[in-house]
């Protein structure tokens, strides 16, 4: 049977990896990088053989002509990123192995579980995927199997959707033949706006809403999330905050099992996420 | 449905190379050899928005915010510095507050 490894819950900002980079960064990226190696020491210790990677496109692959709820990547290579993200946020292009038969398993898996997933053979993956690998496996030698949602553009599916097929995908997983050694990165944020009038400040969002957020997830609270989370409920706490959606997904997979460590990391940014849950 | 194809324009000249060129270089031009292309029709205020690369009243009129700052940056950023067009975007969409962004 397979088992999961690991699962890791990790912020996808796009501008880190270029602000990591600079000589003169600020102070408190020395607290995010000491997260980001101790997540990434946490996923080399699991020794996975597959990635399944969850986030969310930015209208990138998805746009409103044809707008899936819940997707799945079946490939056995992915690049990214899009022109776009090269140009705004300095992002490197990437290739990362796939791992088709693991795709095309999760998906008719999930079928039988009542999640229709849709899919993709020609799948580019934004930074929604490469900013945590670029974090926690920067080789991108593991295969994945990329799981893209719809948190950005509404309406969006509700909470509870998350919760379940991230439950699905977890029960999928539990009952595959196979000694693969799978792992769950999931990224998402806390509170956030992105393209509002409170952009690009440096300081928490909703601190309030952080500090609930990381509380369901430590608790396993899934009422909590799901009946805090509506699309109107996350705007008041910034307008991009839906990306949270992704780790109550997370909470799914974990089927609410408490984690290991859980963090709304303050460090002069917006909340940055970090979670993680070990094999039991 | 105009508002979603006021989003479709916003998306393609974000996302290639060549439309942002074009663009930049003749807004108006632009957007009506774009919009003749397309089965819909923008609203007269939205095609105006566009041509006038007027990023606050598009905010304004539902644009989606996450794809509209990062249109707004590629297409402003090189006559007006970053610093002073993310506080400009900031005081417009403030006036603003939160239009409803779903198509």
């Amino acid at each position: 049977m397979a088992e999961i490894v690991s699962i890791v819950g990790i912020t996808h900002n796009p501008f880190m990896p270029r602000l990591f980079k600079q000589p003169n960064r600020p102070p408190g990226c020395a607290k995010v990088l000491e997260r980001i190696d101790m997540m990434r020491e946490k996923l080399r210790q699991a020794k996975p053989d597959v990635i399944v990677a969850i986030g969310n496109d930015h209208l990138h692959q998805f746009f409103m002509d044809n707008m899936p709820a819940f997707m799945i990547g079946k490939m056995d290579a992915y690049s990214g990123t899009f022109y776009d993200e090269i140009r705004e946020f300095g992002l490197p292009t990437h290739r990362v192995p796939g791992d088709l038969e693991m795709s095309d398993a999760i998906m008719e898996g999930a079928f039988d579980r009542g999640v229709d997933f849709a899919y993709s053979n020609e799948l580019t993956i934004d930074h929604s995927i490469i900013v945590p690998l670029t974090f926690v496996r920067p080789e991108m030698d593991v295969p994945i199997v990329p799981i893209l949602t719809n948190c950005i553009a509404p309406p969006l599916p509700r909470p509870k959707r998350f919760y379940e097929v991230g439950q699905a995908i977890r029960a999928v997983i539990d009952k595959l033949q196979t000694n693969k050694r799978i792992a769950v990165l999931v990224s998402g944020h806390l509170s956030l706006e992105v393209g509002g009038p409170r952009q690009f400040e440096r300081k928490l969002m909703d601190p309030n809403f952080d500090a609930s957020a990381v509380g369901w997830i430590s608790q396993g609270d899934v009422n909590g999330a799901v009946n805090h989370c509506s699309f109107d409920q996350l705007k008041q706490s910034g307008n991009m905050t839906h990306g949270f959606l992704n780790f109550i997904m997370m909470m799914g997979v974990a089927n609410a099992s408490k984690p290991s460590y859980a963090e709304g990391l303050d460090a002069g940014f917006p909340a940055i996420p970090f979670f993680s849950w070990e094999a039991s | 449905m105009s508002k979603y194809l006021m989003n479709k324009f916003i998306h393609h000249v974000n996302m290639n190379e060549a439309a942002e060129k074009e663009y930049k270089s003749n807004p108006h031009a632009y957007v009506q050899k774009w919009e003749k292309g397309e089965k819909l029709k923008l609203a007269a205020e939205e095609r105006e928005a566009l041509c006038k690369r007027d990023y606050g009243k598009l905010y304004a009129l539902g644009a989606h915010p996450f794809t509209l700052w990062s249109f707004t940056e590629a297409i402003w950023v090189h006559e007006v510095p970053r610093e002073q067009l993310v506080k400009d975007y900031k005081e417009k969409a403030a006036k603003a507050g939160y239009p409803d962004f779903k198509t």
